[in-house]
């Protein structure tokens, strides 16, 4: 008996040596922290303070791992890694509904925040532990070559990691997690050298694995009703694109909502609204020979300003939320009779820079600045950089994300970086749309009463502020620009602060 | 002393990782491919570091800065040009190989393996986290100024660290 268990032993070594455990370790880490950063920002919400909060959190499990890595006996180690790589079964399920029980609960910042560290102790500490070990094993006599080599085979584990987090970008989270619970699984059979653990481990695997549809719909559904309070909330896209996690909610009521990160980006009854005023208003108004639509995943813009400009770009950078555009928003069949549209998947600043045409009417239709790469869109120099490419009475349309108000706000600071960039502006603070919006121009092609007129038959409570009114409101705002970011910081904090510690 | 170095430099990792790609998203393109380019250079430049016995500390390190402000020039002052994006791969790839040669030579140096990933990982997390402070709040003038300040702190430490001038030749 004990002659064959040696054996085995022996074979699995030699099947699995140490060096391919640490490619294993990169790659789970690689993976992991993809999965948790993803999850745990949809469950908190994506702001940037946010997503910089996750990202600490999982270092610093890692660095519970570095810690504890030479003070814990095999046992102690052995014993830790199953129990981790076990719980590992019961992601993303365990998180998500724990999360929505303490919603329900009420139990506030502290609780989250708690949840998020020690996930990530699960998530990251004990596979961190594992390099000091195998650098220290007694066998090592030269620690320096042994870490080389393991660190050399972490990091190239790291790569293949990144290389398949890579490849199921745009999908849903199952195939990925499988792929992360095969990886972990073959590192418990290497740690343990136990075919009976690791039996254990795959069944349970294949029984999450086969029920992992219902429980991850499931799961986020229950997030969106409890958390987000949203009435029979219905989880009916969800996928993991190279930029964020990509969510479409059906609420009871039949509304479609976009989520991104975990913040609403738009629902299907502000939708109407939102496209009015940033799109169809300042279309029928200018009749533009061409119109460039930066952002506006759903397309659904596309129909309102088509009508009335000759020629139409859309650009979008994420490949996912015009997937939700098309399977929710926009069909198919309705865009494909628009000739004269045309759809570019790319970065709206690079789509500018690199364009020879100039545009009668710029739209940007893109989600508030509560991230670096979002507020980026906001700025000066953003601003500057359209302005190039419009045309002498060329306009940029802008919603503000609130309305305008002489504060130092996030509408006010957008309508100050416009102030810079344009000589002539005009603002409509719409209740309607709960929200304002900015038209931009070197010289505008329309009047505040011909906006007026227009509007008349849809919104008769809307405020129109000219160029000279709009500036007056300004004198407490600072310009967005690459160089005054703070509100990105300020917003975040205050918006994270309301949510989980008022 | 060794602590402190290993938090230090996991700091200007820290830095340097989101520097390089807040720079090239900022100018060139915010497409995943920016975040691609800088993950894989990066560790492939820290892969190289990790090998290449020859090279000598003092330099990879004085190395990092001259990477980081060469990518910050190319990127604002010619982000299309066809040799912007293999340059700032090199450059990028460059600055990590300090990434690299950094844990032998502090292994060399007397820090167990532990200890050193420890603080070093300390000093990342504190490194995003002002990282994201430091940049929103002041921007370019961030940017520019950390690598500079660090190199001021970090190369007067570097002999009391324990690592040997002449590397490991």
């Amino acid at each position: 008996m004990d002659s064959k268990k040696t054996s085995t032993i022996a074979a699995l070594k030699k099947l699995f040596p140490n060096h391919f455990l640490l490619f294993l370790t990169g790659a789970g880490l690689s993976i992991a922290q993809f999965i948790m950063v993803r999850d745990f920002v949809t469950v908190l919400y994506g702001e940037e303070v946010v997503i910089t909060l996750v990202v600490s959190a999982f270092f610093t499990g890692m660095s519970a791992g570095y810690l504890l890595s030479l003070k814990l006996s095999e046992k102690v180690f052995k014993i830790l890694f199953a129990v981790s790589v076990f719980l590992h079964l019961t992601f993303p399920f365990s998180y998500r509904y724990i999360a929505a029980y303490m919603a329900h609960l009420n139990l506030g910042g502290i609780g989250f925040i708690l949840l998020l560290f020690a996930y990530a102790f699960i998530f990251s500490t004990i596979f961190s532990a594992i390099l000091p070990r195998f650098v220290h094993m007694e066998e090592n006599k030269d620690t320096e070559r042994a870490l080389v080599e393991f660190y050399t085979s972490e990091i190239i584990g790291f790569l293949a990691g990144f290389i398949i987090v890579g490849l199921t970008w745009n999908r849903p989270l199952g195939p990925l997690l499988f792929v992360y619970w095969a990886i972990i699984g073959i590192m418990l059979l290497t740690i343990w050298r136990s075919y009976a653990i690791f039996t254990a481990y795959a069944v349970l695997a294949i029984i999450a694995g086969y029920n992992f549809s219902v429980l991850d719909k499931h799961s986020s559904s229950e997030l969106y009703r409890v958390k987000h309070r949203v009435k029979g909330a219905e989880v009916l896209y969800s996928v993991n694109s190279p930029y964020q996690r990509v969510e479409v909610v059906r609420s009871g009521k039949g509304d479609m909502m976009l989520y991104l990160d975990g913040l609403l980006n738009l629902n299907s009854t502000d939708l109407e609204d939102l496209n009015y005023f940033l799109a169809e208003l300042p279309a029928k108004l200018i009749k533009p020979s061409s119109t460039l639509i930066i952002g506006n995943g759903t397309l659904s813009s596309v129909s309102k300003v088509y009508p009335h400009s000759k020629k139409t770009i859309s650009v979008e950078l994420d490949p996912s939320v015009l997937e939700a555009g098309f399977r929710f928003y926009t069909p198919h069949e309705k865009l494909s009779a628009f000739t004269n549209w045309r759809l570019y998947n790319d970065d709206g600043k690079h789509f500018l820079k690199q364009t020879d045409e100039n545009f009668d009417l710029i739209i940007m239709d893109i989600p508030s600045p509560l991230t670096i790469q979002e507020a980026a869109l906001h700025t000066v120099e953003f601003y500057k950089l359209a302005r190039e490419r419009l045309t002498p009475n060329g306009v940029l349309a802008v919603q503000l994300s609130g309305k305008l108000r002489k504060n130092d706000r996030s509408p006010a600071r957008i309508t100050a970086a416009l102030s810079v960039a344009f000589e002539d502006l005009l603002v409509l603070n719409s209740p309607r749309a709960g929200r304002g919006f900015a038209y931009a121009s070197r010289s505008l092609p329309f009047k505040a009463k011909m906006v007026a007129k227009e509007i008349s038959g849809y919104d008769r409570k809307t405020k129109i502020f000219e160029d000279k009114q709009v500036r007056k409101k300004l004198t407490k705002a600072t310009a967005f620009s690459i160089d005054h970011m703070d509100i990105v910081l300020r917003r975040g904090l205050e918006r994270f602060m309301n949510r989980y510690f008022d | 002393m060794k602590n402190i170095f290993c938090f230090l430099n996991g700091f200007i990792f820290a830095f340097m990782q989101f520097g390089f790609l807040l720079m090239l998203q900022i100018n060139v393109t915010s497409t995943y491919v920016t975040y691609a380019l800088v993950t894989i250079c990066w560790m492939a430049g820290a892969l190289a570091g990790l090998w290449i016995k020859s090279l000598n500390p003092f330099w990879l390190m004085a190395i990092q800065p001259v990477a980081f402000y060469l990518a910050y020039l190319l990127a604002t002052y010619a982000p299309f040009a066809s040799f912007t994006f293999p340059l700032a791969a090199s450059l990028v790839a460059a600055a990590g190989l300090w990434a690299g040669r950094f844990f032998p030579e502090m292994l060399k140096a007397g820090k167990r393996t532990d200890s050193l990933f420890f603080h070093e990982n300390n000093g990342f997390i504190v490194g995003v986290l002002c990282f994201f402070v430091g940049f929103t709040m002041l921007g370019r003038p961030f940017l520019l100024a950390v690598p500079m300040i660090f190199v001021i702190v970090l190369l007067p430490l570097y002999k009391k660290a324990g690592i040997a001038l002449a590397g490991t030749n």
